[in-house]
């Protein structure tokens, strides 16, 4: 077990390296930069922007500071808010992770009912309206599902505040918009996961000892269609606690999703790097801690002798 | 055709009237009864609140209704008395005297001459890294300091006594009394910026001089601001409060003015112009800027200015903004935009004229001809590049239609990401670029010297040795006569050799509330000025 620990961690921060290395390679090769403006600053001006921000320095120079600062948990200023990245992720991630932790309890409570529903009834009017419901979610974007709720609970209804951030009503649609991809997922793995089981052998076991179907899909088969599920749910908890810019766009919501696409627009590089860094970093801890839950729940996983996963 | 801009022109200028000049009507009815509250979206989360550090409107327009410069606009455009209550100019146009008003920042302190003074060292200083501080550098001394080949002490801004202000330019700039009304050259409180870094980031602690003064700043939501008390008109501000929105998205914007939470929002989406207009939500207001094409004339075939003039008179100006942008917008005929004051008083633009060209498919296909091109044929490949933005896409497709069939040339539309798409007009790497201008101040040299050799903004590779010598006399001349005769000289070599190719004069259209009265929407600089405004 500590060994397996041990080496997960070393991989981490072998990965967040790679990737902090990569983004730095791509951002700067991307054209325009942070200061570069309709409006053109006479040299001098740039010049004294350049030299706060020490963009005057060799690149490598700049890329053994980052890891230095970062060493330090100092993602830096933003070079365009008057504002450092630390707070501007201390902002807005609580606010993203609020949205992202009601809208995973509601795709993971909708995808697996569905989903299970889907594969008891296999074949039945059920499982195809519950797989339609689930082709819709993955195809329809955010944005659009975003601008439908709004319409049709702000507009029409008026059951809801169309947007901004403050008591539960305001998380209901950004939630709902935000939920739509992972449910369909989730709904789709469930069913195909409980479809594969109950194709297992011990399952017709059970059938022959004569116990129901209903009976068999929970207290045999559920458990084990829940692997892949779990597997995913890493990703998708990095993904939807970091919020979406397209629902915090169209809902005003205060997170931290708009950033990852505002950054680049605006080459922001400390927060480019800032956000990555977080992303990455939430992302691979989220995939180690399936990993751990796996390593406890199911025997087969765990490798002859400890070690590697 | 002049009959129908100036019919345009009046409706604008009714619009504008109906929309600020209601002032009156709230003074005779003494105390308005509303709630006054104004709940405006300025549509973004401002970079930052330093007014040193601000570049954008939507910064500027927070900024201006917390802060006070020397001077003021007022409705109309006039330039009023600020802090400054009154001032002089030397005969040479060089040295400014200002005597200031006995007023107060927000936490009781008196603002003196010095403040300003040490502001705008301030904005100046190579360490605050200020990308405006070229806006200070008609200031003898203030683009050495800045560049670091001068000291603070050798920058001609001296207080001569507590409430007097002189500077000294380097050069005559009459332009120079207006950038006082805007953000970059506002004052700061020394004592609070001395002793707490972190003031304009903290609204606590962020100490102002205008009319209203800060509360709280939740990112990405809304700014509260209430009246400031201290301010030294207060008697004349009638709002209590004014919450400024910072919601990005125009359309979110626009469902929470339906929903009655928004009462004023700077940007409309395009696709409800037409109902909103019916329904009297919108107001259209007047915008000294101009919509332009630059042509690279470094590279063939716009190198030849028979193909730029071809190409600039086979469009219809009036069928893009009756059918594409739909906001009242005037066809451009000329560079320099309505809206800038003509020394000999009246608008620089209606006294010049806007026909320095004429749209004439007939004659464009003649000139293509000559140029080597007849009716189109061995024309090489060539295209508009655009920003990605939905609004500008159509505009260079309806052009496009217009080239293909007026001219026979087959033109297409690159888009690109916006720094890309800057990065590309810096390198010439472009035929035709979709750009637009507005002032930096109010006066046509902020057009007019764009286009000197080499200029900065220049970005199409012309270059006019004429040209150059006309700026640089209107730049010399301290006699506004011999200014304005001088850039009118200059814009007509402009047309005439049109690197440019002029499309429309912009309009500022606004989602408003009919009771939100006083609020002067200026032609330039910032969205919005709420010093006046009330709920009626």
């Amino acid at each position: 077990m500590a060994r397996f620990v041990l080496r997960r961690i070393v991989t981490m921060i072998l990965a967040l390296w790679l990737i902090i290395t990569l983004t730095f390679v791509i951002m700067h090769s991307v054209p325009g930069g942070p200061f570069s403006s309709e409006r053109k600053a006479p040299p001098a001006v740039l010049e004294n922007l350049n030299a706060r921000y020490q963009l005057n320095d060799p690149y490598w120079k700049q890329y053994v500071d980052y890891f230095s600062n970062i060493a330090r948990g100092d993602l830096g200023p933003s070079f365009k808010y008057d504002r450092t990245v630390n707070e501007i992720i201390s902002e807005g991630f609580p606010v993203s992770a609020a949205l992202g932790a009601v809208a995973l309890s509601f795709s993971l409570g909708a995808g697996i009912l569905l989903g299970t529903l889907a594969a008891w009834k296999h074949k039945s009017w059920l499982d195809y309206s519950a797989m339609l419901l689930a082709a819709l979610g993955f195809s329809v974007p955010g944005f659009i599902l975003g601008g439908l709720l709004m319409y049709v609970f702000a507009y029409e209804l008026m059951w809801l505040p169309p947007a901004m951030w403050g008591g539960w009503r305001h998380v209901v649609m950004p939630a709902l918009a935000l939920s739509a991809l992972p449910m369909a997922y989730i709904a789709r793995l469930m069913r195909s996961g409980l479809l594969e089981v109950l194709r297992q052998e011990y399952i017709s076991t059970a059938r022959a000892k004569g116990l129901s179907y209903g009976y068999i899909l929970v207290h045999h088969a559920f458990k084990n269609a829940l692997l892949p599920v779990i597997t995913i749910l890493g990703p998708l908890a990095a993904a939807v606690f970091t919020g979406s810019f397209a629902v915090e766009s169209i809902f005003a919501v205060p997170g931290l999703g708009r950033y990852f696409v505002v950054s680049v627009m605006n080459r922001d590089y400390t927060l480019i790097l800032g956000l990555t860094v977080f992303y990455s970093a939430f992302l691979l801890v989220m995939n180690f801690i399936v990993d751990l839950f796996y390593f406890l729940l199911d025997p087969r996983i765990r490798p002859a002798g400890d070690g590697g996963g | 055709m002049k009959k129908i801009i100036s019919s345009a022109l009046a409706v604008f200028l009714v619009i504008a009237l109906a929309g600020c000049g209601g002032g009156k009507a709230g003074d005779n009815a003494g105390k308005p009864k509303a709630s006054q509250i104004i709940r405006y979206n300025v549509c973004t989360e401002p970079q930052t609140l330093d007014p040193a550090l601000a570049t954008g409107m939507p910064e500027g327009t927070i900024l201006a209704s917390m802060f006070e410069g020397l001077v003021r606009y007022g409705a109309g455009n006039q330039i009023q008395p600020g802090i400054a209550r009154e001032w002089k100019v030397s005969s040479d146009g060089l040295v400014y005297t200002f005597k200031l008003r006995e007023a107060l920042w927000s936490n009781g302190d008196p603002v003196t001459a010095e403040d300003f003074v040490y502001s705008w060292l301030r904005l100046l200083k190579p360490d605050t890294a200020a990308e405006y501080a070229y806006q200070l550098f008609y200031v003898k001394g203030a683009e050495e300091y800045n560049s670091g080949k001068g000291k603070a002490e050798d920058v001609a801004v001296r207080a001569l006594d507590g409430l007097t202000l002189e500077a000294t330019l380097k050069s005559p700039a009459p332009q120079f009394l207006g950038l006082t009304a805007f953000p970059a050259l506002f004052p700061v409180n020394p004592k609070v910026d001395r002793e707490a870094g972190d003031w304009a980031r903290n609204m606590e602690k962020y100490i102002v001089n205008g009319p209203f003064r800060p509360v709280k700043w939740q990112h990405n939501q809304k700014i509260d601001l209430v009246k400031n008390d201290k301010y030294w008109d207060a008697g004349n501000v009638k709002l209590d409060k004014l919450e400024i929105y910072l919601i990005d998205n125009i359309d979110t914007g626009y469902n929470m003015y339906q929903a009655g939470q928004l009462d004023f929002q700077d940007e409309v989406p395009t696709q409800e112009l037409a109902r909103l207009k019916e329904k009297g939500h919108l107001k259209i207001f007047p915008d000294a800027s101009v919509y332009f094409y630059r042509f690279n004339v470094t590279r063939k075939p716009f190198n030849d200015p028979r193909v730029r003039k071809a190409f600039a008179m086979s469009i219809s100006r009036r069928e893009i903004v009756d059918k594409v942008t739909l906001a009242g917008q005037a066809p451009a005929y000329a560079f320099v935009p309505y809206g800038l004051p003509d020394a000999a008083g009246g608008d620089f633009r209606l006294n010049g004229g806007n026909q320095f060209f004429s749209e004439d498919p007939a004659g464009a296909r003649r000139l293509l001809a000559e140029a080597g091109y007849p009716g189109g044929r061995g024309f090489p490949k060539v295209s508009i590049l655009t920003n990605a933005h939905a609004g500008h896409q159509k505009v260079a497709q309806a052009i496009q239609h217009m080239w293909k069939q007026n001219l026979g040339v087959e033109v297409g539309i690159k888009v690109q990401e916006w720094k890309v798409y800057l990065d590309s007009q810096d390198n010439l790497n472009y035929d035709i670029f979709r750009s637009g201008w507005g002032p930096d101040y109010l006066d046509p040299m902020s057009f007019i010297d764009m286009f000197v050799t080499g200029g900065g903004n220049n970005d199409t590779g012309w270059s006019s040795r004429e040209y150059d010598d006309l700026v640089a006399r209107a730049n010399s001349s301290g006699d506004q006569k011999v200014r304005m005769e001088a850039m009118r000289r200059a814009e007509k070599i402009l047309m005439d050799e049109m690197p440019v190719m002029p499309i429309y004069f912009y309009t500022n259209p606004n989602l408003i509330r009919d009771n939100i009265k006083g609020v002067i929407v200026p032609p330039f600089g910032i969205y919005a000025d709420f010093k006046n405004a009330y709920v009626e």
